[in-house]
């Protein structure tokens, strides 16, 4: 293998030069993989720096933008030895056949009119880019390799390591350079400054010489070793030398600072104004890391030619509805009366065993949902906000079939560690790193992959399957017009959810319980209501429940008015006793009532008729609770 | 209509600035700003604006601040200088625009800050909401109790605030038959029987197909509910 280096100060740029039978490549093979947009690429670089977080202080990210012309220009450009290498590398792929965009570069960049943009991304309190070129280090997994991801723990965010990727389409030039302080100094020389350039070019061949180059460029400290010529960072003093020159400085701080050079959006032909590519990083890094903002584990700035913006959680208006429904989201109710009322329930997920035999425990995840006023931004209406202990919203899922009339809403599955502010279970803690192995490359869903049958015996895909059903059947019962309260539900009782029997009209109102099988029917026949109905534990095991069934009158736009007193209720069934007071009915059954059935009616009605607003629409609850062994 | 002005609407992202200081009347909107989310409606209705001005400043400068009947001196004017079809009435970036941009005084001299919710309703609810936008419910008040040139029956509900909260807050509030029928025949009933009579009467219409009753049939529907009810 050949080399080629330009040395200035011992640094420089090196390109692998391939031999005759080297792979070609027509560009970087990643950069295809993700669509790219400004929002994926805030998505992507703020998930690798809350990835690397150190334990103690919130991660802050920084974007800032700076527009370079004249000597500044020109200076930055002698600094990143643009005609000590890169510009012959750029200058070759420009004059061949799919180099295009880079000629334009090359044009914009030898016009001392031209402006060029640079982006900076500053994290802080990350651990950096530690680790050596040849073992599996962050170092490795950001300046070396394609699709492959190193990350701290469980909790991280990216399993797959494409997000790194989104760096260099955003570049002009395909190039990044990235100046990190490490968390821990480096075991044999006890260095903790560390300065690399990398840039990312299609197969090319230079004008005056006979090699061609497979791409991959670096700028940095060529090193021979055992296996050839590799590319070594540059370290400590010099690094903070050229990371001064290259506008590339960082607060002593651990954390690494990357620079996108010739910063651009590849999805928008024109070039954007700074205030609006300020206003949209804003708005990117709080519609998807707002759990992160708000519990206060990221900070995310952007400044742009020396004035800063933070990015608060209150600033987004489409993203204002999903924090409130977050803050409340351990409110006990179930129903959602008023616009802005927030009501939630818990849906359980069965994490099957892992791939080595070990048992799990079950988990839930805590759904909530926030009725909509039409006050709200309607941006992401009906759409349940997806994320764990990351802090990173998945996905905005739809769910506006669920919503009818003018009950919209606007709901958050918060799961994992995210589940609750009060310290995670073990049950959270395995559902956290479920969830993270069903994520995708673009970590934008939770569905089966290959990394869940990796990590887990089957019954993953059903264990989300039924996970999402039972979704969005809570949600369609949070958003229902009439549904139950949950009145003091002990311990032992394990009844998920307020319960629904059938109605008085027949309209589709599907049992969200889990725990019992249940249907009714009802009738008017002239001067009172009878109904009738059917109660099965799904359990086989039990010590007895109880169901409380009560009629309630409706109006035309679902409001819920006094209940209509029930006289009386029977049941054959021989472990089972049945009384009514106060005009709600009352079942009790022992271990044998494994399915029950009633009936009974109404008082009733003394006079009145259709039309005179005393009997109308009349919906048919039941209210039931399991008890199992143990307490 | 003497003038014919083109009327606007505030763009979805023009929501943004509306903040809390803002709802509060703290800080008064940037002009350039604004400009820069307001645009013109489809079609290009048009509306008296200099009458509405004028309207406006006289009810605010003659009420004392959160003085209910604000409301119904202003809606006849509101229905009247806005030369707008129904299907614009549902646009809520007009109500917006009307809120925000041009008439923020008045939202704010009619309603108390109670909550940043409740205030931003006033500023920004609209659309299927009757109710809360405070010149948006004006209008469709008008628009559903007036008898062209008559809006005594506008008056009549806005001398009544439990009328106004009672019906319009509700769906059968958007059928002008039922709305002129349940007003008129309760406009002398005391709270408690407004109160009970419409609950009865939203009860029943889970029977009866509201659009299938006249307003003779509505009338008499409600003379039934009220004489049972007292």
């Amino acid at each position: 293998m050949e080399r080629g280096v330009h040395d200035v100060d011992d640094a420089g740029w090196f390109f692998f030069s391939g031999g005759p039978g080297a792979p070609r490549y027509g560009g970087d093979p990643t950069k295809h993989a993700v669509d790219h947009d400004t929002e994926t690429f805030v998505r992507e670089v703020l998930q690798n720096a809350n990835d690397q977080a150190l334990d103690d202080d919130p991660v802050k990210v920084t974007f800032d933008l700076l527009t370079l012309s004249g000597a500044d220009k020109a200076a930055f450009l002698d600094a990143l030895q643009w005609n000590d290498g890169l510009g012959d590398h750029i200058q070759a792929v420009a004059s061949s056949d799919n180099g295009r965009s880079y000629e334009d570069l090359s044009k914009r960049l030898d016009d001392p009119e031209s402006e060029l943009r640079l982006l900076v991304v500053e994290d802080e309190n990350t651990t950096g880019l530690t680790g050596q070129w040849d073992e599996d280090s962050n170092f490795a997994a950001l300046v070396r390799d394609e699709l492959y991801s190193s990350k701290r723990d469980d909790r991280a965010g990216g399993s797959y390591g494409l997000g790194k990727s989104v760096l260099w389409t955003f570049s002009g030039a395909s190039t990044v350079v990235f100046n990190s302080r490490l968390a821990e100094a480096e075991h044999e020389t006890g260095a903790r400054r560390r300065l690399i350039g990398r840039t990312k070019l299609p197969t090319h061949r230079l004008d005056d010489e006979n090699s061609s180059y497979q791409g991959a460029g670096w700028l940095c400290r060529p090193t021979e070793g055992d296996n050839g010529t590799r590319p070594e960072a540059i370290w400590d003093d010099r690094a903070a030398r050229l990371a001064e020159r290259l506008l590339l400085d960082r607060p002593n701080t651990p954390g690494t600072s990357i620079m996108v050079v010739d910063y651009r959006d590849p999805t928008r032909d024109e070039r954007r104004e700074l205030e609006e590519l300020a206003d949209e990083f804003v708005e990117a890094a709080v519609k998807y890391f707002w759990p992160a903002i708000h519990r206060g584990d990221l900070e995310v700035d952007v400044k742009m030619n020396g004035e800063e913006r933070v990015a608060d959680v209150r600033d987004v208006p489409s993203i204002r509805p999903f924090l409130e429904c977050f803050e409340s989201r351990d409110a006990d109710d179930t129903t959602l009366d008023a616009p802005g009322d927030v009501a939630g329930l818990d849906v359980p997920l069965s994490v099957p065993p892992r791939w080595d035999g070990e048992e799990t425990p079950d988990g839930e995840v805590r759904l909530a949902a926030r009725r909509a006023s039409p006050a709200d931004d309607d941006t992401l209406l009906n759409r349940v906000a997806l994320f764990r202990g990351a802090g990173m919203v998945v996905k905005y899922l739809d769910q506006s079939r669920v919503a009818y009339g003018d009950r919209n809403f606007h709901a958050i599955l918060a799961c994992g560690e995210a589940k609750t502010d009060h310290g995670s279970t073990p049950g959270d803690r395995e559902v956290e790193r479920f969830l993270r192995y069903a994520e995708p490359p673009e970590h934008d869903d939770w569905q089966s992959t290959e990394n869940l049958r990796e990590q887990y015996q089957r019954g993953y895909r059903k264990a989300l399957d039924e996970m999402f059903d039972t979704v969005r059947d809570g949600l369609r019962h949070l958003v229902a017009k009439t549904g139950g309260q949950t009145r003091n539900l002990t311990e032992r009782v394990r009844d998920r959810f307020p319960i629904h029997g059938g109605r008085a009209r027949s309209r589709p109102a599907p049992s969200p319980s889990t725990v019992f099988d249940m249907s009714s029917d009802s009738a008017f026949d002239g001067d009172r209501w009878r109904f009738s109905g059917h109660v099965e534990p799904v359990e086989d095991e039990f010590e007895g429940w109880t169901a409380e069934i009560s009629l309630t009158g409706v109006g035309e736009d679902g409001a819920r008015y006094d209940d209509v007193p029930i006289a009386s209720v029977r049941s054959e069934h021989p472990d089972v006793t049945t009384d009514c007071e106060d005009g709600v009915a009352r079942i009790v059954a022992g271990p044998d009532a494994d399915a029950v059935r009633f009936d009974g009616e109404s008082e009733r009605f003394v006079e009145g008729g259709v039309r005179s607003g005393e009997i109308g629409e009349t919906q048919l609850e039941i209210r039931a609770e399991l008890e199992t062994g143990g307490s | 209509m003497t003038r014919e002005d083109t009327l606007k609407r505030l763009d979805e992202a023009g929501r943004r600035l509306v903040g809390e200081s803002f709802l509060r009347g703290d800080v008064e909107l940037d002009p350039d700003e604004v400009a820069e989310f307001v645009s013109p409606l489809p079609n290009e209705p048009t509306g008296d604006l200099e009458r509405l001005d004028r309207a406006v400043a006289d009810v605010v400068s003659s009420h004392e601040r959160y003085e209910t009947d604000m409301d119904g001196e202003l809606a006849e004017e509101v229905h009247r200088s806005l030369d707008v079809t129904r299907r614009v009435a549902g646009d809520p970036g007009l109500w917006h625009w009307l809120a925000v941009v041009k008439y923020p005084e008045f939202v704010r001299h009619r309603w108390k800050f109670t909550s940043e919710a409740a205030m931003r309703e006033k500023f920004l609810g609209a659309g299927s909401d009757l109710y809360s936008n405070a010149l948006h419910r004006l209008w469709w008040i008008a628009e559903l109790t007036h008898d062209g040139d008559d809006y005594s029956l506008t008056r009549t509900v806005f001398d009544n605030q439990t009328m106004v909260n009672k019906v319009f807050d509700r769906w059968f509030a958007r059928y002008q038959p039922a709305v002129v029928a349940i007003c008129d025949e309760l406009s002398d009933e005391p709270s408690w029987v407004i109160d009970e009579t419409t609950r009865r009467f939203n009860h029943a219409l889970t029977n009866i197909q509201l659009e299938g009753v006249s307003e003779v049939e509505a009338r008499e529907l409600v003379r039934q509910i009220v004489d049972d009810v007292r």
